[in-house]
């Protein structure tokens, strides 16, 4: 990720001092270092090829998203819209994995 | 702000799961009896759904009235009660004249309401009062003595209105039956160290008494009155938040 | 006799009474009164089970089951209530420094603190249920009762969305009740456990799951909480957090002793550990983007409700007992972080931006809130330390230590946020004019006081961990899920 870049994104905002530019780069890194550490860990858990392969995928297509964190900002801001977007989404995934990963 | 046409079928696909995941497990409900054995096989008054209701689960019952007087506070905040700032409310509703309007309904409206009301008010007293013997109770009778009220509001607006309940009538009424349940709780863990305990007599004296010819029915009728009192205020003091201006001036006059 | 049930019925009480005279003279001084009466509650209960109604335990053929309402009290439940209560005192205490304090605020503070013990203290799912409603609707109307636009905002569309979440809790207790035949928790994990699992008893479990994460305020629902967080007046927001936390804690106890033993637990671990470390990560990202305190501080509350439940959500013995220590020691360091915020916003605002140099004009109060950043981070001697010790530790336990370094990256990224606030609002230099301005602000001594105490109950409980851990334990090894430890062991 280039600092440079980054900061250019963050004065867009009103916010390109320095303090705030650090923050939001760790926030990146933070995101970052979550999805390969939680992929790590699913395809320790469940040894499955598949899922591996998979979770590289993931990890491609999320150094080829970066910067993630204003997207990942955008998601969880307070609209009602994209609230409720996020609810039924886990309404829907959650039942998936209870009803039928639950019942192998 | 709207969605993308995927994210719009994302949530139509999850909507869809979860619909057939609830679907699904209503269908195959397969009831156990359970505890209810005991419910339906031991009479403590004739209507079994009132002795459910204040005998066996009466803490349940309080908890549920406790949710309207709360629900009734939290009305009166939001058209600012105690508030800690009025700046808000000042700017919404300074500008407006605040008058009570008449919402003035046909004449043939305004005659059937006040027959209406009193038949209503009369059920509301009956279902109140034999809640344990027949269908019915407490938040029954209320909601119907609340209707009567509403009725007549709507009818005839806030100023003309024929039954005169004022606010502070129905907070002291609603607070007093709230009390009612709560104290008659207390009495009973006095008398027998447990909450709520349904007190039949006192060294062979029926504290409560009751009509005869249905057995020692205890605080039942009693914790009936108490939550009619605070159903009836509680519908009835939303109603009036919600159609009088008055209060809320009179409030944001406060501060 | 066990006076158990009045730890639930004199706030109760209290509050009819304050919500009818919120207009009266002697407001004040009642308050006062009853935020001290608070403190007295918790000891008044007997250890052990409490029929309500005198309805105990009935025989149906050889089962024995509770027929009616039954309260359980012991060490663990105590501790959690009088962390509660003492929250609830100091806010009631600090309340009364405020010039528009009303009847209706003490009301709804009582409300909260008796429906939230009734939900720690129950052992019933639809009591359960009453209380988490009544705590949801009185959390909307306290971020109310601060009276902006965004305050009406933000709670109404807590509300709507807690309809939706209530209801669906409600119908999953409906179909718990229909596939067991009981209310009672632990009569209907012994009869979960003997019969098959139908589709019923998922669907009840699902909708739980929903239920658990609105009152906890674990993702989705972590903005609509961060949100309820920062638009209340900050005091406020300190029992705000308290309520949510305890309901986490006491929702997630539920799940664990109704689906601990079943095979399906295995699935619904993972759904539970994915969630809080979703909390964990988006509550420290959101954290760390924000530039008004109160809002980083909103957020963080979401991060550490994360860590909470993943404690919980480990099921072993060990990893229970660290949740529960470390939401005790968040609610405590968390409060004193919020109550640093009022002061924040007496004496300017709680936007990072505007202030700067309040070293120079309150050095006392620097100096506390460092004390309780340094807690939230986890750094010795603080009580924060040793429950994320504690919490780590029990990841390393469950065969889990990609958590471990997760947790260790994210605590890097609590520590920045929690200096990069600390410099913007006492460090960083000011004009001569604004210093002055601030120095005109009068600070009350209470709120120095409370501070104070509640640093001190956090460096007591760094030191001596042990004094809850050893109370704690005994009841944690029973609710434990035993079959974790043993594959765990067997891989």
């Amino acid at each position: 990720m280039d600092y440079d870049k980054f900061k250019r994104e963050m004065e867009k905002e009103g916010r390109g001092d320095s303090v705030s530019v650090g923050a939001g780069l760790t926030g990146e890194f933070i995101l970052y270092s979550f999805l390969v550490i939680g992929l790590f860990l699913l395809s320790r858990v469940f040894g499955k090829v598949l899922l591996a392969t998979v979770g590289i995928l993931a990890i491609g297509a999320g150094l080829h998203m970066i910067p993630m964190v204003f997207r990942f900002k955008r998601e969880n801001s307070n609209h009602i819209v994209l609230q409720l977007f996020w609810i039924s989404i886990f309404l829907g995934a959650i039942s998936m994995i209870i009803f039928i990963a639950g019942s192998w | 702000m709207k969605l993308s046409v995927s994210r719009e079928v994302a949530v139509s696909l999850s909507f869809l799961l979860f619909g057939a995941g609830v679907f699904y497990s209503i269908y195959s409900i397969e009831v156990v009896e359970g505890v209810n054995a005991i419910y339906t096989h031991i009479k403590i008054v004739p209507n079994f759904v009132s002795a459910v209701l204040f005998d066996w689960r009466g803490f349940d019952t309080l908890g549920e009235c406790l949710i309207l007087i709360n629900s009734v506070l939290v009305t009166g905040i939001v058209f600012g009660k105690g508030l800690f700032n009025w700046d808000f409310l000042k700017e919404v509703y300074g500008e407006e004249k605040c008058k009570d309007s008449d919402l003035g309904f046909t004449p043939i409206v305004k005659v059937l309401a006040v027959p209406m009301g009193v038949l209503l008010m009369a059920l509301g007293i009956l279902v109140i009062l034999g809640g344990h013997i027949t269908p019915g109770g407490g938040f029954q009778g209320g909601a119907l003595i609340s209707a009567a009220y509403v009725l007549a509001m709507v009818a005839f607006g806030v100023r003309r209105c024929p039954i005169r309940f004022t606010y502070k009538f129905l907070e002291s009424l609603e607070s007093f039956g709230a009390l009612l349940f709560l104290i008659l709780g207390l009495l009973g863990m006095v008398l027998s160290g447990y909450y709520l305990y349904n007190i039949r007599e006192i060294w062979g004296i029926p504290p409560f008494p009751s009509p005869p010819g249905v057995g020692d029915v205890g605080i039942i009728p009693y914790l009936n009155i108490g939550v009619g009192l605070k159903v009836l205020a509680g519908l009835s003091t939303i109603t009036v938040l919600l159609l009088s201006q008055r209060i809320i001036s009179k409030n944001i006059g406060k501060g | 006799m066990n006076l158990l049930p009045l730890i639930v019925v004199v706030p109760l009480i209290t509050a009819v009474v304050f919500s009818y005279i919120y207009r009266s003279k002697y407001v004040k001084p009642l308050t006062l009164f009853i935020g001290f009466i608070l403190l007295v509650l918790p000891l008044l209960g007997t250890y052990g089970p409490y029929f309500f109604g005198g309805h105990g335990i009935v025989y149906i053929g050889t089962i024995p089951l509770v027929s009616g309402i039954v309260y359980t009290l012991n060490p663990l439940k105590e501790t959690m209530i009088f962390t509660l209560m003492l929250i609830g005192s100091i806010v009631l205490v600090l309340s009364t420094r405020e010039r528009e304090l009303s009847g209706v605020f003490t009301s709804l503070v009582l409300m909260g603190l008796a429906s939230v013990s009734a939900v720690i203290l129950t052992e019933d799912l639809f009591n359960l249920y009453v209380f988490y409603e009544i705590a949801a609707i009185t959390q909307a109307g306290l971020v109310i009762l601060s009276g902006t636009e965004e305050a009406y905002r933000s709670a109404f569309r807590y509300l709507l969305v807690g309809t939706m979440a209530g209801s669906i809790l409600l119908l999953g207790v409906g179909l718990l009740l229909s596939a067991t035949g009981s209310l009672n928790i632990g009569d209907m994990g012994r009869c979960l456990t003997v019969n098959p699992l139908t589709p019923t008893v998922y669907g009840g479990l699902l909708m739980l799951i929903v239920g658990l994460a609105y009152g906890g305020g674990l993702p989705p629902f972590h903005t609509l909480k961060a949100d309820l967080y920062a638009r209340a007046k900050p005091f406020v927001a300190a029992i705000l957090q308290a309520y949510s936390k305890f309901i986490l804690i006491a929702l997630m106890l539920v799940v664990l002793k109704l689906f601990g033993n079943l095979p399906i637990f295995h699935t619904t671990r993972g759904v539970l550990i994915a969630l809080s470390v979703f909390a964990m990560v988006f509550g420290t990202v959101m954290a760390l983007l924000q530039e008004d305190y109160r809002k980083l501080l909103a957020y963080h509350t979401v991060s550490q409700g994360g860590y909470v439940a993943l404690g919980l959500a480990l099921g072993t013995p060990l990893a229970i007992l660290a949740g529960i220590f470390h939401g005790i020691n968040h609610t405590l360091y968390k409060s004193a972080l919020f109550i640093g915020a009022h002061i924040l916003d007496k004496i300017k605002s709680t936007d990072m931006r505007k202030v700067g140099g309040l070293l120079l004009v309150t050095p006392t109060l620097a100096f506390l809130i460092l004390c309780a950043k340094l807690a939230s981070i986890g750094i010795p001697p603080f009580n924060g330390f040793q429950s994320k010790l504690l919490l780590a530790e029990a990841v390393m336990n469950a065969n889990m230590p990609e958590l471990a370094v997760l947790m260790l990256i994210l605590s890097i990224g609590t520590f920045l946020y929690m200096m990069k606030a600390f410099y913007l609002i006492f460090l960083r230099p000011c004009s001569e004019e604004q210093l002055r301005e601030f120095k005109d602000v009068k600070i009350s001594k209470y709120y120095i006081l409370s501070l104070g105490l509640l640093l001190v109950l956090c460096l007591f409980l760094g030191i001596y961990p042990d004094i809850v851990i050893d109370r704690l334990y005994p009841v944690v090894e029973d609710i434990g899920v035993k079959w974790v430890l043993e594959s765990i062991k067997n891989s």
